[in-house]
């Protein structure tokens, strides 16, 4: 097996023979940004300024953005309203078993009980459960997977799901239906303004979050005749259930 | 290494050019030229140039600089519990696979879309020790089924008709046969979905890896690189060396670029951002992960500063949509794992010159594939200096035909002495004679027939345009 040292000593030796081939030397980043903490905080803050000054245009434009990438968007105006709204579409699409994550928007959007209310069964797909193989096994079975978003991108409206504690992987990825609960001060511009909050983040507590995922519509294939299928491997149904 | 088959690619083209079937399929590339050009269009084409040149410079930085990025990336990745192999060739990495396959008790594993490893053959490999290895990219799996190579850098399958897929699925899978193409994507995700819950490994490529946080990034559109990733024990992610960014913040750049120029979507459906291993407090997620950077003649690449650039390639396809002669050639005919004006260099560079020899002929240098480049490779640039190569570099990497080399010689000549130019042109329209049928010249003695193959020679005028020229006909140059 070739170690670091060897593999990275080709790298240098074949970096050095190109410089003899006439390149300039060192390139210094074009990151207008420098890596210290006190200019990610500086940068971030303006992020949230910015949102902050141009919230009702950044809503809208996410709306508008969520239709064209075939997101279903309800604005359901309250968190109790979301919660109404997450019963109307189980109850609309038939669902036997509804999973969902533990994230905090969990606390203000009375999900469990509007299903319950609507006579569908909800399970929080948890490590309370202790036994990774159910937890598996539901989220199979589940035919509507209900979690929260970190972010929603509103230019591409791209929900940014960060899996950890509570928060399952498979609950916005193996139901054929997946709901995203999104809070309006979630919602930023671009995926430029996420990843900027995310930085100062990272900087702050030395870790970017160890499994993030960018969801901007349903699960689709193109790879027959380019024709776009939906719902290839993830869900063929996703809605932006909106709490404003 | 998957075997090179460059070598035929005059064969292998004449082949695909009298395949209808293939042609047919080919014009599709059009519909990924237009939602790119939309695309370029919708996020306006100033904020477009200033993403290119922003991609670029932050590749030049990270391939320059190629060494430090790495270090820090494993060490990255080494501090939040992943491990790190560095693989010089395609077999250390395959071999390190198998290894941690062993180590588990694997018994198979499922992959998403990877150019890398399809350089390295790690499906065959794997099979060839006894583990299943199945690929669950829609297309990816439609080729593994037929036993073929990926067509499109993007579309892997792209040369197939519904048709033959209906016919593969009912005989490989026994599979009712249906050719309405949700159908043909529903027996997929069935068979596939089984496969994910039983599989122990998951093994996907690398789109981008950010250094400063030792992430690697997932493109997709159908989720398979989220089961991948979520349902197995073990990940393993595979990049070639060239795949990393220095920062965090420079994904906002790239996969606009990336997505745009791929498939024309502002975003793919799916970009997945994975940094270790599952947290320990996780509710689920892979308890190892691997990441195998590999060389396999990059640093050769690296190395030379007239092809360096190729090392930008951020591998969206864009190039072989634009190319004319991956238009009419199509994917196979490159006889390797990349295709297209891109393939043409690389291929080269990595499998050795003189054995795909054909490809930085295989363009006719119309620049296209620079034009549509979200990080403006000079492809032709890096095209003619391959040809200059073969025909005038060091013997090993020369592979000049002496009839051509006697015929430019000849030329060159010729052109040096004007007396020489009159009496051979003189000298040839009589010899042209016996050849000359109605005005044209069909046909061609030996070693000259090749051009007469497909197309008429002109025939040399009955009097030089010099000689008409200094008689001031009328009608000249109007």
């Amino acid at each position: 097996m070739t170690g670091k040292e060897a593999f990275l000593d080709t790298v240098r030796r074949a970096l050095r023979r190109a410089g003899e081939g006439g390149h300039a030397p060192g390139v210094e980043g074009p990151s207008r940004i420098p890596p210290t903490l006190q200019a990610w905080r500086a940068e971030a803050e303006r992020v949230r300024q910015r949102l902050l000054a141009q919230r009702e245009g950044v809503l809208l434009r996410l709306q508008q953005m969520a239709e064209v990438m075939q997101w279903r968007v309800v604005r359901a105006g309250s968190p109790a309203g979301a919660a109404r709204a997450v019963a109307a579409i189980a109850r609309e699409v038939g669902a036997r078993l509804v999973v969902r994550t533990a994230h905090p928007v969990f606390t203000r959007v009375p999900v469990e009980e509007a299903l319950r209310e609507a006579g569908v069964p909800c399970h929080l797909l948890s490590s309370d459960e202790r036994d990774r193989a159910l937890l598996r096994e539901r989220a199979a079975r589940a035919d509507l997977g209900v979690t929260g978003v970190e972010y929603m991108v509103a230019e591409t409206a791209t929900a940014l799901i960060l899996a950890r504690r509570g928060v399952s992987r498979l609950a916005s990825l193996t139901p054929p239906r997946h709901i995203a609960l999104v809070e309006p001060e979630q919602v930023v511009e671009s995926l430029a303004d996420a990843l900027a909050l995310q930085k100062a983040r990272f900087l702050e507590e030395g870790d970017p979050g160890g499994y993030w995922s960018l969801i901007s519509g349903p699960s689709r294939t193109g790879d027959i005749e380019q024709t776009i299928v939906v719902g290839a491997h993830g869900p063929r149904e996703v809605y932006l259930v909106a709490l404003w | 290494m998957v075997e090179v088959l460059a070598h035929r690619f005059r064969e292998s083209a004449q082949h695909t050019l009298e395949n209808a079937a293939v042609q047919r399929s080919l014009r599709r590339l059009s519909h990924f030229q237009e939602a790119r050009a939309r695309a370029v269009q919708e996020i306006g084409p100033e904020r477009w140039e200033a993403l290119r040149e922003q991609g670029r410079r932050i590749k030049q930085e990270a391939i320059r600089r190629l060494d430090v990025y790495l270090e820090e990336l494993a060490r990255q990745v080494e501090g939040r519990g992943g491990k790190v192999c560095w693989a010089a060739t395609a077999r250390e990495a395959n071999e390190y696979v198998l290894q941690v396959a062993r180590r588990h008790g694997v018994r198979t594993v499922i992959k998403s879309k990877s150019m890398v490893t399809e350089e390295t053959g790690l499906t065959p490999f794997l099979e060839a020790a006894g583990i299943e290895a199945v690929e669950t990219d829609l297309g990816e799996y439609i080729i593994q089924l037929a036993g073929e190579r990926p067509f499109h850098i993007i579309a892997p399958a792209l040369h197939k008709s519904k048709e033959e897929i209906a016919d593969l699925f009912a005989r490989r899978l026994g599979a009712p046969r249906v050719s309405d193409i949700p159908a043909l994507a529903g027996i997929a995700r069935e068979v596939l979905r089984e496969k994910f819950f039983r599989a122990e490994m998951g093994v996907t490529g690398v789109n981008f890896a950010v250094a400063e946080t030792g992430t690697i990034v997932l493109v997709t559109n159908e989720g398979n690189a989220r089961m991948c990733t979520s349902l197995p024990r073990v990940h393993v992610a595979f990049m070639g060396m060239e795949k990393v960014v220095p920062r965090w913040e420079d994904l906002a750049v790239f996969l606009p670029l990336l997505t745009r120029s791929a498939t024309g979507q502002r975003i793919s459906s799916y970009v997945t951002f994975v940094t270790g291993p599952r947290r320990a407090d996780e509710e689920d997620g892979p308890e190892e992960f691997h990441l195998v950077i590999l060389d396999n003649g990059r640093s050769r690449i690296l190395a030379d500063p007239e092809v360096q650039e190729a090392l930008y390639c951020i591998r969206c396809g864009a190039c072989l949509n634009a190319c004319p002669v991956y238009g009419k050639v199509g994917g196979h005919t490159y006889g390797w794992v990349y295709p297209g004006p891109i393939g043409s260099i690389v291929t080269p560079m990595l499998v050795g010159l003189p054995q795909a020899a054909d490809l930085p002929f295989a363009s006719s240098l119309c620049g296209a594939c620079r034009e549509v480049c979200p990080l403006r490779i000079n492809i032709p640039h890096m095209l003619l200096a391959l040809r200059h190569r073969l025909v005038e570099g060091p013997p090993r990497e020369r592979k000049g035909n002496l009839m051509e080399r006697a015929l430019m010689r000849g030329w060159l000549f010729l052109v040096e002495y004007p007396w020489a130019f009159t009496a051979a042109g003189r000298l040839a329209s009589l010899l042209q004679r016996p050849l000359l049928r109605r005005g044209r010249i069909p046909w061609l003695p030996p070693p000259l027939n090749g051009w007469t193959r497909f197309r008429d020679f002109p025939p040399i005028a009955a009097r030089p345009f010099r000689a008409r020229w200094k008689a001031g006909e009328r009608g000249m140059g109007r």
